[in-house]
């Protein structure tokens, strides 16, 4: 099981997916926004980080470059969670930092599966 | 006919020359004839005068010595010398002999010099043995050479057909009584050679053949040699001359010298030939003349009277061209290389509202009303002489002042690539532009409306997709947390299984809108990059099964080789996925999908075919449209509707082309064929056919 740090500003999924992660057996931090996120990784040192791409202060992507910077992070899975599937630049941007990628809407268990790959690759 | 006239003329011409050359030709023998017997006659009367008088003083001869006798006496020896003289005097005469009044013979004097007395002559025949002479009756006349013997037998004649010179020769023997007072006392008998007299003469004198006949037919002699044949013959002109002596008509024929037979016939069949070549021949050259010009005639009348119609013709055509030029709505007016109107119908004085006068021979750029500068016109000369035609839209201002739109159709009159009279055709295009005008807002806003909405759809179904998560989610979530720790009766659990299935749709047609838009929003290019339609589809079937394994088995036909399109990789990731999701969707577990990528020549054909429960014929058309759900009475499956019209779009944009045919209960086979990467070879195609 691993240690999962959950990023979204829309409390309700973030409430449901976390639900859900945790009843699949893992550990899920939240946290709203990046800037927030940022706090919480460096705290409790997750094993994976799910994002949202738009977020209110700093966004998924900037987030993402700033554990990439931090050689404690820079190993840590990324997995971003985006309904921006019509913009194939963030995608080439997604895959040129080496994270990956989940399409909202998704099956719970999809996201699941792609945790797990990353971890398990991890 | 003017060939027969000539002809005519000719035969005629023949026919007149050859009467006067028959003319020509009797009148030449007749002349030559009437010559002939005129020198023959005039010939043969002298020869026969001549030896008339020859005869003549023979006998004149023979007379001198009868009278020399009687006067002298009668003695031997005066005799013989008398007589050796008359015949040395007369060579005619060649013997002499005398015989008394009893007939007994007294002397013979011959020529030759031989004499003999008392003894009747043996040799040669001068007498006919027993013969008698008897007195001759002596006529003395100046007038009548003939003296005639009272005796036939005075006259002897040899067999004519002798020879001549030899014994043969002819003599006639004239006897003369001798009278001496009264009393006949005795009878001179003088032989005369008449070979000598006569033919040897005539042979000597006549230059021409002749025959000399002593009329009994015992004598017949002539010129040597053919003589015979040509006077004895029916030859004409021949004369015939008596000459009396010794009591007979002798008769002399002459024929004409040869040099004076008649003309011969073919030279003047010659003659004939020469002249009427020599009439025929011009005439034959003035009646190829005269058809020449006959011809040349009839061509020259053809041909007016072709021009002429030709002319009318035109002269009609050009009435009638008139007349279609100024019934025509459109204003028609000829200008000419320096801008000067020539030429303005009707409809272009009704469009400006003026007349014909305010256009006739004026400038067009110094008549406002037609709303062009020089500069424009030169402009528009320009193009002309290089395209050929011209168009422009301008705005123009009647006279009056209204203002119009006139569409201007400018073309070429004249020669060829040079700056020459144009053809301007004029009409009132305000409405057409009005209307253009219209439109072209119509459509701005309609593509705005329709950018609005796509945005719309963008915006709300990416609104959603957060819902959507969320729902599905929480589904999950009540499905496997919260559910198990409560019993739940068979509809409860149903009704719970409908609400993540539901969920499910949701999230499925959030998805879907968000495709839609995305392909429908044209502004975002679709990258065209040369993929491989083998490996993709290779790859999408397998995560597909990776994400569902139940349903029917997927087979996969694909060709050996590479086969690169020229396409959207992500574009075809998502075809494949949704036909392939489609043929799973509505086959049943046992049935078969194929998926088969085929090489056609430059295209590559992907080809997906199902044993499922088929599109019935009426909604076929249909299937490609948006929304658009085949009604399937009693089936649980539902789509969202969006899955084949967001295929057609890619393929569309693509430059692709997609097919599809179905049978109910049979199963649908769709069919999208693209065009292949630029380095897609024939060899390529033939190693993939053979595998």
């Amino acid at each position: 099981m691993a240690r999962v740090l959950l990023v979204d500003d829309e409390p309700m999924l973030r409430s449901a997916l976390r639900q859900y992660l945790e009843f699949a057996g893992h550990d899920v931090d939240e946290a709203p926004d990046g800037d927030d996120a940022l706090v919480l990784a460096r705290r409790q040192r997750p094993d994976i980080v799910v994002s949202d791409v738009l977020m209110p202060g700093r966004d998924g992507m900037s987030l993402c470059r700033e554990l990439r910077a931090d050689p404690e992070f820079a190993d840590v899975p990324f997995l971003f969670i985006t309904a921006r599937s019509t913009q194939s630049d963030l995608f080439d941007e997604i895959e040129r930092i080496g994270a990956g990628c989940v399409t909202k809407p998704f099956e719970p268990d999809h996201l699941l599966a792609a945790i797990d790959d990353a971890v398990k690759k991890d | 006919m003017g060939n027969a006239s000539v002809r005519i003329s000719q035969i005629l011409v023949g026919v007149v020359l050859a009467f006067m050359a028959a003319i020509l030709y009797r009148t030449s023998t007749d002349a030559i004839a009437v010559r002939t017997a005129n020198d023959a006659r005039s010939l043969g009367g002298r020869v026969a005068q001549r030896e008339a008088v020859r005869i003549d003083q023979t006998l004149g001869s023979i007379l001198a010595l009868k009278n020399d006798f009687e006067t002298g006496g009668f003695a031997q020896g005066p005799f013989a010398q008398a007589a050796r003289s008359m015949m040395q005097s007369n060579p005619m005469i060649d013997i002499v002999d005398y015989f008394d009044e009893n007939d007994q013979h007294v002397a013979h004097v011959e020529a030759g010099g031989r004499e003999a007395f008392g003894v009747p002559p043996r040799a040669g025949a001068n007498k006919i043995p027993g013969a008698v002479i008897s007195a001759v009756d002596l006529v003395l006349s100046e007038s009548t050479v003939t003296r005639t013997t009272t005796s036939s037998h005075a006259l002897r004649v040899r067999d004519p057909s002798t020879p001549p010179g030899g014994q043969g020769r002819l003599f006639v023997y004239v006897a003369q009584p001798l009278v001496r007072h009264l009393d006949v006392t005795g009878t001179i008998v003088a032989r005369i050679d008449v070979q000598r007299l006569l033919a040897d003469d005539l042979a000597a004198v006549l230059p021409v053949p002749y025959v000399l006949d002593d009329g009994s037919g015992r004598l017949q002699t002539g010129s040597p040699g053919g003589i015979a044949g040509t006077v004895s013959g029916s030859a004409p002109y021949v004369q015939t001359f008596s000459i009396p002596f010794a009591d007979r008509a002798w008769s002399l024929t002459i024929a004409p010298p040869p040099a004076d037979q008649p003309a011969k016939p073919w030279i003047f069949v010659l003659l004939w030939l020469v002249a009427w070549l020599a009439v025929s021949v011009p005439i034959e050259v003035v009646g190829q003349i005269n058809r020449r010009v006959r011809v040349l005639n009839e061509g020259l009348e053809a041909r007016v009277a072709a021009r002429t119609r030709q002319l009318q013709a035109s002269v009609a055509e050009s009435q009638t061209l008139a007349a279609v030029v100024e019934s025509v709505h459109e204003g028609v007016m000829l200008v000419d290389a320096d801008g000067v109107v020539r030429y303005a119908n009707d409809a272009l004085c009704r469009e400006l509202g003026c007349t014909i006068d305010d256009l006739m021979d004026k400038l067009v750029y110094e008549y406002p009303p037609l709303a062009i500068s020089k500069v424009q016109l030169a402009e528009l000369s320009d193009t002309v002489v290089t395209r050929g035609f011209a168009y422009l839209e301008t705005e123009r201002t009647r006279v009056d002042g209204t203002k119009y739109w006139a569409g201007i159709t400018v073309t070429h009159h004249g020669e060829e690539g040079m700056r020459d009279k144009m053809i301007a055709v004029s009409r009132d295009v305000s409405d057409r532009r009005r209307l253009v005008d219209e439109l072209v807002l119509a459509k701005e806003e309609a593509e705005r409306q329709m950018r609005v909405s796509t945005d719309f759809v963008g915006t709300a179904s990416h609104e959603l997709r957060t819902p959507a998560t969320t729902l599905r989610t929480l589904s999950a979530l009540l499905g496997r947390k919260v559910l198990p720790r409560y019993p739940l009766s068979d509809d409860d659990a149903k009704l719970l299984g409908m609400l993540d299935f539901e969920t499910r749709r949701l999230a499925n047609l959030v998805d879907d809108l968000l495709e839609v838009a995305k392909v429908d929003a044209s502004e975002t290019p679709l990258a065209e990059t040369d993929a491989d339609l083998r490996a993709l589809v290779s790859a999408e079937v397998d995560a597909t099964f990776a994400l569902d394994a139940r349903g029917p088995a997927v087979e996969v036909r694909l060709p050996s080789v590479p086969a690169y399109v020229r396409a959207d990789e992500n574009a075809l990731r998502r075809i494949i996925v949704n036909l392939v999701g489609n043929a799973r969707k509505f086959t049943p577990a046992d049935g078969r999908v194929t998926v088969a990528v085929e090489r056609l020549g430059d295209r590559v054909r992907l080809v997906v075919a199902d044993t499922g429960i088929g599109i019935p014929e009426v909604d076929l058309p249909h299937v490609f449209e948006r929304f658009y759900r085949v009604e399937r009475p009693g089936t649980e499956i539902r789509g969202t509707g969006l899955g084949l019209a967001i295929v057609a779009r890619l393929v569309e944009r693509m430059r692709g082309a997609i097919s599809i045919s179905s049978e109910v209960g049979r199963g649908t086979t769709v069919s999208v064929e693209m065009p292949g990467a630029s380095g897609t070879s024939a060899a390529d195609t033939t190693a993939a056919a053979s595998a």
